[in-house]
């Protein structure tokens, strides 16, 4: 991908997200993140129009003049985007790949943050983290964070969830809004501990990536796949009615281990496929967490 | 069966390295997908086990090709005795001094004629002691018989018949004389011994045969008497067409014992007769036509002669033994056509790979 290209493509990207930042998002994503609610500012002296409840008697009888006391509210969240851009994103059987999928899901959350003058920061991993970006606001920020994602090429092909979770509690010191972006291909005990740890300390939303094909082969007859990420070949009778049954079987039961693990890890959970506009599943979960925060 | 070429079994050695480029080869382009994992866990088919069949197919039909090429026949031996041995006329001479008794056969007295008939008999069918005897007989030799007098007559073809030989053979007489009431002889000219005639008519009899070698065995115990042609001019016609002439003289100028039949008593009995002898005549013949003379006194030395002549012209016999092929190769690339056809036809239905 040349540089005008990759300019080009942020741009696009920018631009298609902005309209949903704005349009869509604007009302939910501001207020499901919390922050860690009102901070005490100053006190200064009473101007007209203050409320008056908030006039602190201490201060005023102490002075004689009537002062107010200053709340901030703390909404300078920090956003880390964990992307999973192994081999095994690279694929799509509907309309685009998963990585491209992955890529504009986070362009949207890292735009939505800076919207909301929030700090975004970007760690991309496979099997080890292979990039990170300490989180920083600015609009000139986000667009190297998507550009970052655009440009990267993987070094290695597998996946290690657990690796880049523990990346992230070490660089992340203070509570963070993170999004774990993946299409967890990979054994879903592997990295529950650290799921846990994760989702104690900062507020983890784990996002998944699916494409249709890998819950259920097409019956298209013998093909041969390749295993994106170790490689391996295989021949595969897509034909026969029984291995497709098995195979959805299989990839059915990986997928309720996956929600089970999450939920179990009390994280939330947002499913996206590659057959549904992602953007649907992003503003229920916002309106979920909404709902969630007016009722708590 | 047997291989008409087998060299071309040398390209099978061809063949592991067909089955290695096979194997090696990506015929098929594969797709990436995500994970195996579940596949893995998704357990096979009766297809997939069936797919390796294909190449296997393709490289038995290779192999049946390479058979094919190498020419696989199945031999019939077809064994076709012919010889083109030697094709013999004896000349006979039967003029009235062949009546001559000189001869003894098994102790008997016999005529001259006689004993050569007895003689020749054996020549041809072979003395009744076998192959290891001096005569072990000429069974693949085309033989004819030509007798002479006053003229020639051809008493037997040249045949390879020799059983009807032998009765012609038997058939053969001389001539009586026939005389009229004041005792004249009619057939004086049908006594006489025509040697020029006899030669001359054998060697027409020869003159077509396709015998690698022809020969008479000209049997004469006269003087050349009689008849158009003379000795010489046969001699000559017989080296014209590549006849060589045995001669065979017997008896002597002077009286030799005849048995007639008294006209008194109709008794037969003992005579003395006249004979004349020209063995010169003989030997010339002989040597125009690169033949021998030899002189019988007795009917051992004519035993003798003929052995001698039968070892001078020993016949070859060839025997050739042919093979008659059919040529198997169609079946071998029906079957290695099937071969592709079958696997053609299952790589592209059943076994149909994508992409």
């Amino acid at each position: 991908m040349d540089q005008a290209e990759l300019l080009r493509k942020v741009r696009q990207i920018q631009i298609h997200a902005s309209r949903f930042v704005n349009d869509v998002l604007a009302g939910e994503y501001s207020s499901v993140f919390k922050g860690r609610g009102m901070e005490f500012d100053e006190v200064r002296e009473y101007v007209p129009g203050d409320d008056v409840r908030t006039i602190d008697w201490n201060v005023t009888a102490r002075t004689g003049r009537p002062h107010v006391k200053r709340y901030v509210e703390e909404r300078e969240l920090t956003v880390m985007l964990l992307v999973d851009l192994s081999s095994s994103v690279k694929f799509g059987t509907v309309r685009q790949l998963k990585s491209e999928a992955i890529v504009e899901i986070c362009a949207l959350l890292a735009l939505s943050a800076i919207h909301n003058n929030d700090k975004v920061g970007l760690i991309i991993f496979t099997d080890a983290v292979e990039r990170y970006i300490p989180p920083k606001k600015g609009k000139s920020h986000v667009l190297r964070v998507i550009r970052e994602l655009l440009h990267h090429e993987a070094r290695q092909t597998k996946t290690d969830i657990a690796a880049a979770l523990e990346y992230l509690l070490k660089v992340a010191k203070r509570r963070c809004v993170a999004f774990l972006v993946s299409d967890f291909l990979l054994d879903q005990e592997a990295f529950e501990r650290q799921l846990k740890l994760a989702g104690t300390k900062h507020d983890l939303v784990a996002i998944t990536v699916t494409d249709p094909r890998e819950i259920a082969l097409p019956p298209v007859g013998i093909i041969e796949l390749e295993d994106a990420e170790t490689g391996e070949l295989m021949l595969v009778d897509t034909g026969s009615r029984s291995l497709r049954a098995a195979f959805n079987r299989e990839s059915g039961a990986d997928l309720a281990r996956r929600r089970d693990l999450l939920r179990r890890a009390d994280i939330d959970h947002i499913e996206t496929s590659l057959d549904k506009p992602y953007l649907d599943a992003l503003v229920r979960f916002f309106r979920m967490r909404e709902r969630r925060l007016r009722f708590a | 069966m047997h291989l008409r070429d087998p060299w071309w079994l040398l390209l099978a050695l061809v063949l592991p390295l067909v089955a290695f480029f096979f194997l090696r080869r990506r015929q098929f382009g594969s797709l990436r997908f995500p994970s195996l994992r579940h596949v893995k866990r998704s357990g096979g088919s009766i297809r997939l086990m069936l797919l390796p069949v294909l190449p296997v197919l393709r490289l038995a039909a290779l192999a049946l090709l390479i058979v094919a090429l190498a020419r696989p026949q199945l031999g019939t031996e077809i064994q076709q005795d012919f010889s083109r041995g030697v094709a013999i006329v004896m000349a006979l001479d039967i003029s009235g001094s062949m009546r001559a008794m000189d001869f003894t056969l098994r102790g008997t007295r016999v005529t001259r004629l006689d004993a050569v008939k007895d003689v020749f008999r054996r020549f041809v069918l072979g003395d009744d002691a076998g192959a290891s005897a001096a005569l072990p007989g000429r069974p693949y030799d085309e033989i004819g018989i030509v007798a002479f007098g006053g003229f020639a007559i051809s008493r037997a073809p040249l045949t390879l018949d020799h059983a009807a030989l032998g009765d012609m053979l038997g058939q053969i007489r001389i001539p009586s004389q026939i005389v009229d009431e004041e005792g004249r002889p009619l057939n004086a000219e049908e006594l006489r011994t025509s040697i020029g005639d006899g030669l001359a008519l054998s060697v027409a009899r020869l003159r077509d045969s396709i015998a690698k070698s022809k020969l008479v065995i000209l049997l004469s115990d006269g003087v050349h008497n009689a008849g158009d042609v003379t000795p010489e001019q046969a001699a000559r016609a017989a080296k014209e067409f590549g006849v060589k002439v045995y001669t065979i003289g017997i008896g002597s100028t002077g009286y030799a014992p005849v048995q007639v039949q008294s006209r008194i008593t109709g008794q037969l009995m003992l005579d003395r007769m006249l004979v004349e002898f020209d063995a010169q005549t003989l030997q010339d013949i002989a040597e125009t036509t690169g033949g021998a003379y030899f002189h019988a006194e007795s009917t051992g030395a004519l035993e003798r002669i003929y052995a001698e002549i039968d070892r001078m012209e020993k016949t070859d016999i060839r025997s050739r033994v042919f093979m008659r092929y059919k040529e198997l190769f169609i079946g071998y690339v029906l079957a290695a056509l099937a071969l592709l056809v079958l696997e053609q036809a299952l790589a592209h239905t059943y076994l149909r790979r994508i992409p």
